[in-house]
This record gives structure tokens, sequence and C-alpha cells, in this order.
């Protein structure tokens, strides 16, 4: 009786691990992203702190770069004379450029840019509003995303190799640099406190 | 008559062999609870991870593999090797009319068939994996870094795996040898490897369980890593005949 019971279990093991088999080769499948869409080179430096960014920030000329694209835009008409800039948060810990507009313009624009990532789409913009003459900035919210991945067997590592250290490439990889760019009238007088919000004024040429 | 002999011995380990499937059937139904166990720690979070973070996002990637299948598998072959040799499970050829080497050869019979059942079950089991984790966890989130398996890669980890279970089987079944021969190799034995590995990993340059691990692991031709793991086998099998004779003749 117990060998029968054994024999089924067997056999109904056998049959799963068979539609497994069948499963993963027959049903076409469509992930995220394939290995042949990351990057293999690049370090650290080159895709989390890159100076590039940052000169291309001051000069103005942040949509010179390749790699860079506009995500939000949040237009605000402003006749005032002073403009006071806050955070919401303790502090703000983006980067932030003020370009000077023609006097006169009437409006404050403000773009989040972001560098292109396989996950920038999925982050949440930075929260701006305008309540009388106070611009207020908050970090967007923590977005956590998940990748479920998957290493070789070691029983075939073991025979096919495995590049070292790809999986720290991979991560990096997913690294977005964001920013806020702002467009104020040349007339509008800006009072901000220089400890919490980094503005960087970009250079007139 | 020798001819007669050699019949005989063959048709008694035939016997005993397809006896042993049946009533060592238990052993294998272990195999796929250990199996099972294994998937359910892949999927439950035994698994490596990797993030990166700021204020603002927070990216984590979790690696899936087969290798908790695959050790777990290895854990068992060991045992069930070790197992085969104790009285127990010993008595069981006696319902024949055989000897000890029937017996042995029989047993032989019996772990290669688990190692290549168990080295198919374990990779089949990293595809299983791959699928519980591809439909449970939402085809954008994940990686094909790794994701696919091709058929060449799948046979390979099938031979592997298989070559594997096939030498720690043949390790267990020559420790229960040696611990049958003379039981206060129960505690010595265990002993020895365990101060064996104290030892190495105080002393780099005197390493005698590593490097023969390493004979094994660093092999990266599949022939090769065969034809090491076969000659291991016979090397261990036969020394495990020789001492069941002697334990007989001590009996």
């Amino acid at each position: 009786m117990q060998l029968k019971h054994y024999k089924y279990i067997l056999i109904g093991y056998s049959a799963i691990l068979l539609v497994s088999l069948a499963v993963f080769y027959l049903f076409p499948r469509c992930v995220s992203m394939d290995s042949d869409d990351i990057d293999p080179g690049g370090t650290v430096e080159e895709h989390i702190i890159s100076q590039s960014i940052h000169q291309a920030l001051l000069e103005g000329k942040l949509e010179q770069l390749d790699d860079i694209y506009e995500s939000e835009r949040w237009r605000f008409d402003f006749t005032g004379r002073r403009l006071e800039i806050t955070a919401d948060n303790e502090w703000f810990d983006s980067m932030i450029a003020v370009e000077r507009t023609a006097a006169g313009s009437g409006e404050i624009v403000a773009h989040e840019y972001r560098t292109e990532s396989p996950i920038a789409h999925r982050l949440t913009p930075y929260r701006v509003t305008l309540t009388g003459n106070q611009l207020k900035l908050a970090n967007p919210e923590q977005s956590q995303i998940v990748f479920l991945a998957f290493n070789k067997d070691m029983t075939v590592t073991q025979f096919a190799g495995s590049p070292p250290g790809e999986h720290s490439v991979l991560i990096q990889q997913f690294w977005s640099n964001r920013m806020l760019y702002l467009h104020i009238p040349a007339d509008v007088e800006i009072i901000y406190d220089m400890h919490r919000i980094p503005l960087m004024f970009v250079e007139e040429e | 008559m020798m001819s007669l002999t050699r019949t005989n011995l063959a048709a008694v380990v035939k016997k005993q062999y397809v006896f042993k499937l049946k009533s060592c059937s238990n052993l294998l139904i272990s195999l796929i609870a250990l199996q099972l166990i294994a998937i359910l720690f892949t999927m439950g979070g035994m698994v490596d991870s990797m993030s990166i973070g700021s204020s603002y996002m927070s990216v984590t990637i979790r690696f899936y593999s087969g290798d908790g299948v695959f050790t777990f598998s290895l854990i068992w072959a060991l045992a069930t090797a070790f197992i085969l040799t104790m009285p127990g499970y010993r008595n069981i050829d006696f319902t024949f009319v055989g000897n000890r080497l029937s017996s042995n050869l029989a047993n032989f019979g019996f772990l290669l068939t688990a190692s290549i059942t168990g080295g198919i079950s374990a990779t089949l089991g990293s595809l299983m994996i791959r699928n519980i984790v591809y439909f449970s966890g939402g085809s954008e989130n994940i990686l094909g870094t790794n994701f696919f398996m091709g058929p060449g890669e799948l046979l390979t980890a099938m031979a592997a795996a298989a070559l594997y279970l096939l030498l720690l089987s043949a390790v267990g079944y020559f420790s229960g040898t040696l611990v049958q021969w003379n039981r206060i190799l129960v505690l010595l034995l265990p002993a020895l490897v365990v101060g064996t590995l104290i030892f190495e990993a105080g002393n780099y340059n005197r390493r005698i369980i590593w490097r023969a691990v390493d004979f094994f692991i660093q092999e990266s031709s599949l022939a090769l890593f065969a034809l090491k793991v076969t000659a291991t086998v016979l090397l261990l099998w036969t020394g495990a005949i020789l001492l069941t004779n002697k334990t007989e003749a001590r009996a």
C-alpha cells in the first residue's frame, strides 16, 4: 500500500518536472531586460556621479547631453517681485539650477530632468507648487523597485564560465540622476536657505 | 563453470537491484521532499540580493538560482549512500541468495540510478523555480540575464549534477562502509574531517580536503570532470568492496 503511494508521488513529481520543462521551452517569454540591453562597461563614477551633468547644468546646456530627458514640467504665472523658494523636507537632495529669463516674462517654469536608465520612467516626480510668492519644492516619495534576476546554476558556470562582477555592473545601470531646472524672470528677487536648498545659478554667457 | 558463476552473479545483482529500487523507494521520496523544500526555501527568500538607493529611489535585485535544489540533493546523496551501508538496509539483501559482492553491486546500481534521477530532477527543479518566478513575479520585473537556459546548458547541468551526486554518494558509501568495518570510526571520521578543515583554514599552504574539492570544482572540461569522477567513484567502490569483505571475515 505504501509502495503504491510512493509510486504515485514519484509519477506526480516527474510529471510536474516535465511540465516545467515544457512550459519553460514552449512558451515565449517577454522579460524586462535582456543581457544584450545592458551596457557591460562603465564604472560607478561614470554612472552615478557624472561631472558632465554638473557642468552642463551650470552652463544651461543640459538638453545637449544625450542621455538626459525632461520628465516633468510645471508652469506658474507669477507677477510678483520676490520669490521665496522653500523645501518641504528638511533638505532638498538634488541638484537645482536656476536660469534667469527675460525680465517681466510673468511666468516661472520648472523642469525635472532625469538621466536615462531602465527604471527612470518608474520614478515618482518631484512635487513643485506655487502658493502666493512661495515656490515649494518637495523631494519625491522613494520609489522602491525590485527586480528578479537569475544566477546561472553552479553546474553550468563550472563548465561555461560567468563573467566576474557582472552583477555589480548590472545594478549600476539602474541608477538615474535627476535634477530640477527653474526658469525665473531676472527681475524677481530669489530668497532661499542655502543650507537646505542647493541652488546653482546658470552662468550667463 | 566460470561463465555460469558470472551469469549467476549478474542475475542475483539484477534481482537485488530491482528489489532495492522498490524497497528503498522511500529514499527517493526523501529526495523529492528535499528538493521541494529547497524550492520553497528559494522562493521564500534563500536568495542573493543586491541594492542601490538614494532618498528617492531604491533598487533591489534578487538573484534566484537552482543551486539550493542542487545542494540539498548533494546532501541527500551523501546521506542516502551512508544509510545504505547500515545493517537495517544491508539485511534487506538477505531476502535473496547472494553475497556481499552482489549486495554491493546492487547498491552501486541503485546509487547510480538515484544519482542520475537526482541530477535530472535537480536541474529541472531549477527550471521550475524560473517558471514560478516568471509567473508570480511579473515579466516586467524579471531581468533576462541568465534567465534562459539553452538545451545545451540544460544537458550539461544535468550531467554535471548527476556526476556530483554520484561522487558524493560514493564518498558516503565508502564512509558508511568504513564505519561498519570499525564502529569507532563513527566518531573518529567526522572528527578527522572537521579537524582537518579547521587545520586547513589556518594553514593555507597545507590543504588536503580543499585540494581534493578543487580537483573537481576547478575542472572546466565536462569530459575531464566525468573522467575524474568515474575514476574516483570506481576507486571508492573498490575500497568499499574490499572493506566489506574484511568486515565479513571479522564477523
